[in-house]
């Protein structure tokens, strides 16, 4: 049976860990990110291709306090809300997967819910810059005055 | 270049620095590009050298009166930041800032670079005091090192990095510092290295603040170099010709602070996380730099994972400020 999994797209995705908290930035929109605790550990299950269906199995498995169908569930939707930020995409099924299947276990703490804080204040100067009033050459008109 | 100096009768002029270990040549057409430029970097100044690591072309349209040619892109293809996403690859970077009409382009195989501006005479104190922001930016990253927006200060063999958005302080707490004996790298740019230790190396010998800041600073009032310019302009300062041996070519890192002016009189060291940090220098790092990408940001984060962070709640008393610098530097 063919498996979900993602890939995370390095050309436009950069992710950077700094103490247990992960930053990740895409670099096409300005928008970056910030997950910690549960949602830290599913990126990097993520970013290393487990499939979604193993994921789930062993973060249940790393917080046998929380209900299994909460954190189903509430991983899930974290998983979603990255696919919706662009920051994972759907893995081809002609590229070999590298994730293992032996991983480490988040450190001892109680289950939370994963949560991916968003923030936009980079986004305006990414965004395309469309200059109409030009001269000949194509530049913006020489006779105005500069801000 | 050689060819279009001789054909437009511009007097050509080629100035040399040594910024982090390497040799830069500047090579003006013209002199007033020449005077806008060169005060911010004149404490780097070099005698003539015959093979510069970088080379850099510069002019300017009015003087030289030699425009830009057809513009090569599609507009499409350029971003507010200014990258020129259509003339940016492994070899060329590119970015033009329109509202100044700035271009800078850098071919990294040649190591080779120009820099056009429309008319010098109207460019901002930001220009003035960090010229070459963008090509020092990419040529100095692909040799390892990281254009940021931070400052620097410390002793002579140790250092702090101040970071932060504008208007929490860097330059304030900067200038401060000149009245100590602790040594400037800078109050808003330097360059970071990570091997073999964590280092700030000094890019300007320039400061700006703004000018209803300046009663707080009475010792670097005669360094404005910008009087004349509109109140809303920030105050331009010229360092090095009035605390020559202040401003120094770097200092290893022992953390990095991030000051918040908070009211109170005293000032205050609370430990900062280092995720807060990287915020901190990210941002605004990727929002002045053309060109940010994943190199910058995996070289900060590497960075910053080698060094503590604090917040610097920064009190009125400046010397307060500058005694818990001094404080904490005796200290590591």
């Amino acid at each position: 049976m063919e498996q979900t999994r993602y890939t995370v797209e390095h050309h436009k995705v950069t992710a950077e860990v700094i103490d247990n908290e992960v930053i990740i930035i895409h670099l096409d929109t300005g928008n970056y990110y910030t997950v910690a605790k549960v949602g830290a550990y599913v990126w990097n299950l993520l970013r290393q291709q487990v499939a979604v269906e193993d994921l789930l199995e062993v973060v249940v498995t790393a917080y046998p306090d929380a209900p299994p169908e909460t954190v189903q569930s509430q991983v899930k939707q974290f998983i979603a809300e990255l696919a919706a930020e662009d920051l994972i995409t759907p893995w081809a099924s002609h590229e070999t997967a590298t994730g293992s299947a032996t991983l480490p276990l988040p450190e001892s703490s109680p289950y939370e819910t994963p949560v991916l804080e968003k923030y936009t204040d980079m986004q305006a100067l990414l965004l395309i810059d469309p200059i109409h009033d030009v001269d000949d050459r194509g530049w913006p008109h020489l006779d105005k005055p500069t801000t | 270049m050689r060819t279009t100096y001789e054909a437009v009768g511009a007097e050509r002029t080629d100035v040399y620095y040594a910024i982090a270990g390497y040799v830069v040549q500047l090579s003006f057409a013209g002199k007033a590009l020449l005077r806008l430029m060169t005060p911010a970097l004149a404490h780097r100044q070099l005698p003539a050298r015959s093979a510069p690591d970088l080379h850099v072309c510069l002019w300017d349209t009015v003087e030289t009166a030699v425009p830009l040619p057809q513009r090569p892109w599609e507009w499409r293809d350029h971003i507010a930041r200014s990258d020129v996403s259509s003339l940016t690859s492994e070899r060329f970077q590119t970015a033009y800032n329109w509202p100044q009409r700035h271009l800078d382009i850098l071919d990294q195989a040649r190591n080779l670079a120009f820099s056009c501006t429309y008319n010098a005479a109207q460019s901002p104190a930001d220009y003035a005091g960090s010229p070459l922001l963008n090509i020092l930016h990419w040529w100095m990253r692909s040799r390892g090192l990281q254009y940021i927006h931070a400052g620097a200060v410390g002793f002579p063999d140790k250092g702090v990095l101040l970071a932060g958005a504008g208007g929490s302080g860097k330059s304030t707490t900067a200038l401060a510092c000149l009245q100590s004996d602790l040594v400037y790298v800078g109050d808003d740019y330097c360059l970071i290295g990570s091997a073999p230790q964590p280092y700030a190396h000094n890019l300007y010998s320039s400061a700006k603040v703004h000018r209803d800041n300046l009663h707080r600073l009475p010792h670097v009032r005669s360094a404005v170099s910008n009087a004349d310019s509109p109140a809303s302009e920030k105050a331009l300062l010229c360092l090095q010709p009035h605390f020559p041996h202040k401003v120094v070519p770097g200092l290893p890192i022992r953390a990095v602070f991030l000051p918040r002016p908070t009211g109170r009189v005293e000032t205050r060291l609370v430990p900062a996380s280092r995720m807060e940090a990287f915020k901190a220098i990210m941002v605004s790092t990727m929002m002045q730099l053309a060109g940010s990408n994943d190199h910058d940001v995996k070289a900060l984060s590497h960075f910053i994972r080698q060094v503590p962070c604090y917040h610097l709640e920064a009190g009125t008393d400046l010397d307060g400020l500058t005694g818990t610098i001094r404080k904490f530097l005796s200290a590591v």
